[in-house]
């Protein structure tokens, strides 16, 4: 966990001097493709309290040789009649950086439906214990939930820690997320936020100060027939970096909102191929302070999909096009620069049901650039 | 859950770690190291023998979870976090997650592996294994042979062997390079009849030796790892018995310590070596009221002799302990230990954790 730790740390370093993805014309439109298709995200999401294990993995191949990565896990295991454990296990990445976070919470349960918890970050330092507690309403089927949790984290950090570094206070770490579903309609959300971590390290010679924050919030509302899939989804990130290295301070403050609709419609006549259609609009702001040099980054991209996916047996087959402008102006360092190049991909996937294991399989073509546009692959298990 | 009966020999901590720095890094000698302590401690925290044999059965035929925190100093802990699946996809394509954060034996170890199993004929199976990083640059990539008992596949035999980093020098953003590749040879296996078992684990690696090129000077300039580490289980368990050596459910467990390490290291351009050699004993009362709880108390007395540079120091530790565990469930364990240095009259720090394996 020490080398997660120092990568965490050399992306949020990174970050700090950079608008990473939200500079990057094509990353966008990469994780759009990339990522679950509706259908499974929504598996994805049912499956969070219901399963036993709930494990989604999924590698993208980006600018410069990196991933858009999401590794996360979850465990639902009764441990006795009225005591439960539920665990969470993240490990994302991203040119912003990598979120590494395992939490674990004991749950009892005191009433039908409701269980109260204890919540821990298990680590194998105990400088980055966390302890909190936690509640879940949760139906019978636990198909529909509400699971909410507050840990301090690193609350031993000041006392315990082998960086030298000294927190001026505790870092909570709030955390929700629920499901609701009915008939043909579910709606799912989440909400991840921490509140600022300041940590100076007056003995260090290099880094001498760190501060960040994350806040994420996620919505899907979907319809899903069986002649037709509609699907709404938000995505709301705002990050906080800040840094003093050599005595020169940085900060860097982000924000990407993502809207995405997309419909998968009936099979067109005659032949076994549903048309999905996909509309994106996503807007960032990136608001930068190099030694006291203010800059600014904002984002618009509106962005879309058309494509056909045909049901073959155990696999689905799709193929599609998928476009975005994204418009990006700066400000600050520099002449202000304002460009807005066209982007798509050309893109075919394979996505195979074998048993408690989904996999996918997707290779993409950029037809402007007249390049490999990057492979993905996805797995997701439910057992 | 019936009496247990045991004799165990555990063979467990043969460990090689060797690390060396370049002229201007600094691998000074941890304090862990020269703990009197830290082999009580390493014994009384692992899971019991018990324990471990659930999970060693369960290696490649269910589904498991543990973990077990507990104080080694006053900031460093004795971890063990892993979790294991083993899914059916096919009849002949199956999936074996591993995913582990230990801290122990003076190094971290957090890795996420994956095997998908291809079965060419019953009990036999390939594999292509890896570590599907989220940094491309560490990711793994190799393949397996697996040989399982057909019915149960609670005795297996796995060879594994990886690129570990394979595409290190390829796609490496920081410029980082390293000089030759690094070979992982991973085998476990697991042979069990009657009351008798035996396990064994190794993880063998070849040296790592990265140059960063474009550091600056006052940066990291090269460095230089490799770890390999064997363990190994052997077990005689005779179950149901009604009566134990001593009272119908009290038994007596006695362990036997032995532990030898040696460590060199260059620390600001001055050689030293190290090494420890503790020898101990512990002597505890098991007592099982019911099916679900068991109770332990006993005390455990080592003496250890070390060597630093040709500087010799005898040092004996001692901790009384007592644990309880409760198993709430067939194969759902929990434990919770607490300890206290009996020579010194200090708090001796305490462990938790938990196994389940479903």
């Amino acid at each position: 966990m020490r080398a997660v730790l120092l990568c965490a740390v050399a992306g949020c370093a990174a970050g700090a001097a950079s608008a990473g993805a939200l500079d990057d014309p094509m990353f966008y439109l990469h994780e759009d493709t990339y990522q679950l298709t509706p259908g499974r995200l929504a598996q994805w999401e049912a499956g969070q309290l219901a399963q036993r294990g709930n494990v989604w993995i999924d590698l993208g191949s980006i600018e410069g040789g990196e991933y858009d990565a999401v590794e996360r896990g979850v465990l639902n295991l009764d441990l006795a009649s009225r005591l439960s454990l539920h665990a969470e296990l993240r490990n994302d990445r991203d040119p912003d950086g990598r979120v590494t976070r395992a939490v674990a919470d004991l749950l009892v349960n005191v009433a039908p439906g409701l269980w109260l918890g204890a919540s821990g970050v298990p680590a194998a330092r105990k400088q980055d214990y966390g302890v909190g507690g936690s509640v879940l309403v949760a139906s019978a089927s636990r198909r529909r939930y509400l699971l909410a949790r507050v840990v301090a984290d690193q609350f031993l950090y000041n006392r315990t820690n082998l960086d030298g570094g000294t927190r001026a206070s505790p870092v909570l770490h709030a955390q929700a997320q629920g499901r609701w579903e009915e008939g043909a309609w579910s709606v799912a959300g989440s909400v991840d936020a921490t509140t600022e971590s300041e940590t100076s390290f007056p003995g260090a010679s290099l880094v001498t100060f760190e501060a960040g924050s994350r806040r994420e919030l996620s919505l899907h509302g979907r319809y899903a027939a069986p002649a037709l899939e509609l699907d709404a989804r938000l995505d709301v990130l705002r990050t906080h970096q800040a840094r003093t290295q050599l005595g020169a301070s940085s900060a860097l403050r982000q924000t990407v909102t993502t809207l995405r609709l997309d419909g998968l419609l009936p099979p067109l006549a005659g032949t076994r191929w549903r048309p999905r259609l996909g509309l994106r609009a996503l807007t960032g702001e990136a608001l930068g302070d190099e030694q006291g040099v203010r800059s600014s980054l904002t984002r618009r991209e509106p962005g879309a999909r058309i494509a056909a996916q045909r049901e073959d047996g155990k696999a689905l087959w799709e193929l599609g096009y998928a476009l975005a402008v994204p418009v990006l102006r700066r400000t600050g360092i520099g002449p202000a620069a304002d460009s807005a190049p066209y982007q798509d991909k050309l893109y075919g996937s394979c996505d195979l049901s074998l048993g408690p294991v989904s996999l996918r399989a997707l290779l993409s073509w950029e037809v402007r650039n007249a390049r490999f546009g990057g492979a993905n692959a996805n797995v997701l298990m439910q057992f | 859950m019936g009496f247990c009966e045991e004799r165990l020999v555990r063979a467990a901590a043969a460990v090689l770690l060797a690390t060396a720095l370049a002229r201007a890094a600094r691998a000074a000698p941890s304090g862990e190291l020269f703990d009197p302590l830290k082999a009580i401690e390493y014994d009384l925290y692992d899971f019991a023998p018990e324990e471990q044999a659930l999970w060693e059965e369960s290696r490649w035929s269910g589904n498991a979870v543990r973990l077990d925190l507990g104080s080694v100093t006053l900031k460093e802990l004795f971890a063990v976090q892993e979790a294991q699946a083993n899914l059916r996809a096919l009849p002949w394509l199956g999936f074996h997650l591993d995913v582990q954060d230990d801290r122990t034996r003076e190094a971290e170890v957090a890795r996420f592996s994956a095997d998908v199993l291809l079965r060419i004929a019953p009990g036999v199976e390939l594999a292509v294994s890896g570590t599907p990083d989220v940094v491309k640059q560490d990711s793994a990539v190799g393949g397996a042979l697996l040989i399982t008992s057909a019915a149960d596949r609670t005795r297996y035999a796995v060879l594994r062997l990886l690129d570990d980093a394979a595409f290190f020098n390829l796609q490496n953003p920081s410029g980082a390079h390293r000089d030759s590749p690094v070979w992982r040879a991973q085998a476990e296996g697991r042979w069990a009849s009657g009351p008798f078992s035996a396990w064994a684990r190794a993880d063998l690696g070849t040296s790592s030796q990265v140059r960063y090129a474009a550091a600056p000077p006052q940066g990291l300039q090269a460095s230089s790892d490799q770890r390999s580490e064997a363990e190994a289980h052997f077990r005689w368990a005779e179950r149901g018995s009604a009566a134990g050596p001593v009272l119908p459910r009290l038994a007596l467990r006695a362990v036997a310590l032995g532990w030898k390490e040696r460590a060199r290291g260059l620390d600001a351009g001055a050689r030293y070596g190290f090494s420890r050699w503790d020898l101990g004993g512990r002597l505890g009362a098991v007592w099982t009221p019911g099916e679900e709880w068991t109770f332990e108390a006993g005390y455990v007395r080592i003496h250890s002799a070390q060597d630093l540079s040709g500087a010799s120091l005898g040092r004996w530790g001692d901790k009384a302990y007592g644990t309880a565990r409760w198993a709430p469930r067939e194969r759902v364990r929990l434990h919770f230990l607490l300890s206290h240095q009996v020579t010194t009259g200090g708090f001796g720090g305490f462990s938790g954790g938990l196994e389940v394996i479903f």
